[in-house]
């Protein structure tokens, strides 16, 4: 597309100067107290690069005026995040508001989408609460939770990858793209959807996998945690199947036997027939490896893995 | 000279911003024939709504494309900040606005972060030679990489950005000509800016190349008194300076895409509706003086 003026280009000096406004804008958002704007000082490098008649400009609006970015864009934040992790805003209750302040003050989001920000808080907090003594222990649980189903409610259907039919033990499975998996120690799936602060999830290891039915809904299978740990290597690792196998039972420490192969064998029959599995590569296998196939024929009784 | 407007008869007249609070109430009135062009001439989309996303909101978004034009409006390109485009957003903003056959995008003239953090808001950026020059080239190159035409929106703006060089509208005006791109003229922001920053609206509106406007925004404000500003929240109905002065920009425009922006307090469709059938009444009468005034100037040739 041709310009219809000549192209003229900024200077490497308007480039350090706007980018020096920029930082200093964006401190000025990180920071951590609402009070004393006025201190925009030769201190802070970012402030250090301003050109003193940026300074004065910036100041000239009084050191209120300097904290409204800082409002907006946290207010923003709390409400948004609030509506995509529901459950855990209403657990942490009073916390809520300052949590989402501790992570603007230290962090802040990095994707350009709006939506991402829970995910990126969640991940950033999680760590934090469970050191947190005065936190219940299954917060973080519960906010990994609330992610995963909203993180498949957004998933977009359908693969890229040549699938084929078969389920040969030496290619990874390729799954609808709705699919998600999450590991917990306690049950918050179970928790009523009320954001009850009395609320309590029982203790015990699972893995939930996920996928939006053709109607759209997202339905969840609770999983053992070996059935967990194998189905992990296989959606998020893309291992091959004997692989995923061979890795999630050893994460487990359990003895790779006929029934856990009988037991995957049964999970990944009911994806296929639900169109959550939709096959496996097409790719050649490697030499070395048995037919997956040819495991599951010799044995037929269900576990329950 | 400039670039050619894309806009088209199909996406003249008011439309309004597509939202979740709405949309099932709508596919249901599509579904049933009960909400027309006739009714609505098309509705503006936010596409990072919709980036990396399947499912119900996107089919939504399909259905809505079916019935009805549709234009894009942009959060995050973050036009001005110094920081490179992220590759990514870029590549999907690109599918998903050749997907709906948006005839240009627009964004906003401003910044959103820097140093790989995004703020998801429109700071503003320094009134300089310097701050034109670099988002020129900006909007060149998401013109380039989007492979759409490119408009910019004015913002409202609470805080200034260091020493300006120019005032807004000399500011707007050499961007819109270095980067040769259109201008989404946000009115409701010029009147918030008015009000915040203390200058005369009309006289700000009156300065702006009429040619370049592409599309029109409209929206609420409030007061707020923790700030000691007003705030343009998108949350309240549209003023009466507001409706004034969009009717006076039309009459110089002529027909131009106009679109509503509500974003809280957004209420049913119906009053939505309603609203948008007193801020037609304002535009056909801003398109009245300007046909009067076209009527004049034919007769005199």
């Amino acid at each position: 597309m041709p310009w219809s003026v000549p192209v003229r280009e900024p200077s490497a000096d308007d480039l350090t100067r706007l980018a020096a406004v920029q930082r200093t804008l964006q401190r000025l958002v990180m920071r951590a107290s609402d009070q004393d704007f006025g201190g925009l000082s030769l201190d802070d490098a970012a402030d250090a690069e301003l050109h003193e008649a940026d300074r004065t400009a910036l100041l000239e609006g009084g050191s209120a005026r300097l904290g409204i970015y800082r409002r907006l864009v946290r207010a923003t934040f709390i409400d948004t995040l609030r509506s995509e992790v529901p459950m855990t805003a209403g657990q942490l209750g009073a916390r809520y508001a300052p949590e989402v302040h501790a992570f603007c003050n230290e962090e802040l989001p990095r994707s350009p989408v709006l939506r991402d920000v829970a995910f990126e808080f969640v991940a950033w907090a999680t760590p934090r609460w469970a050191t947190d003594a005065s936190l219940r222990p299954w917060l973080g649980d519960l906010a990994r939770f609330e992610l995963l189903e909203f993180d498949t409610h957004c998933g977009v259907r359908g693969t890229d990858v040549k699938t084929v039919a078969e389920l040969p033990a030496d290619r990874p499975l390729v799954f609808d793209g709705t699919c998600r998996i999450g590991r917990f120690d306690y049950a918050v799936h179970e928790l009523p959807d009320d954001e009850s602060p009395l609320s309590e999830p029982r203790a015990e290891r699972h893995g939930m996998f996920l996928y939006r039915d053709p109607g759209n809904r997202v339905r969840r299978i609770v999983l053992t945690p070996v059935a967990a740990a194998i189905m992990t290597e296989l959606l998020v690792g893309g291992r091959a199947l004997a692989d995923a196998v061979r890795i999630g039972t050893a994460a487990e420490g359990c003895t790779l036997n006929t029934a856990v192969i009988e037991g995957i064998s049964v999970i990944l029959e009911d994806l296929a027939t639900r169109g959550a599995l939709l096959g496996s590569t097409d790719s050649p296998p490697p030499r070395g490896h048995a037919l997956w196939t040819s495991l599951v024929t010799a044995t037929r009784v269900p576990s329950g893995i | 000279m400039a670039t050619a407007s894309p806009t088209d008869p199909s996406r003249h007249g008011v439309g309004i911003g597509l939202r979740w609070e709405f949309i099932d109430d709508l596919l249901e009135r599509i579904a049933v024939g009960r909400i027309s062009k006739k009714d609505i001439p098309f509705f503006e989309f936010a596409p990072e709504n919709y980036l990396r996303r399947g499912g119900f909101i996107p089919e939504a978004l399909d259905r809505v494309g079916e019935h009805f034009p549709l234009v894009s409006h942009g959060l995050h390109l973050s036009l001005g900040s110094v920081a490179p485009f992220p590759s990514e957003y870029m590549r999907d903003l690109r599918a998903i606005l050749a997907h709906v056959a948006a005839p240009w995008h627009s964004d906003h003239l401003c910044f959103s972060g820097v140093d790989g953090r995004s703020l998801h808001d429109l700071l503003p950026l320094p009134q300089t030679d310097g701050a034109v020059l670099h988002v020129a080239r900006r909007i060149r190159e998401a013109r380039e990489r989007l492979e759409r035409p490119m408009a910019i929106e004015n913002i409202s703006w609470y805080l200034r950005a260091g020493a300006p060089e120019l005032d807004e509208p000399d500011f707007i005006a050499n961007v819109l000509e270095e980067a040769d791109c259109g201008l989404l003229l946000d009115v409701n922001n010029v009147y918030v800016n008015s009000l915040n920053h203390g200058f005369d609206a009309r006289e700000w509106l009156e300065r702006i190349d009429v040619t370049r406007i592409w599309q029109l925004h409209v929206a609420g404000h409030e007061w707020r008194a923790s700030e000691g500003l007003i705030i343009d929240t998108h949350g309240q109905d549209v003023s009466d300076p507001v409706y004034e002065l969009l009717r006076s920009t039309v009459a110089r425009t002529g027909p131009v895409a106009v679109v509503l922006e509500r974003d809280s307090n957004i209420g049913d469709l119906d009053t939505l509706l309603a609203e948008r059938r007193q801020l037609q009444a304002a535009y056909d009468a801003g398109i009245a003086v300007y046909e009067a005034a076209h009527a004049v100037e034919r007769a005199r040739a």
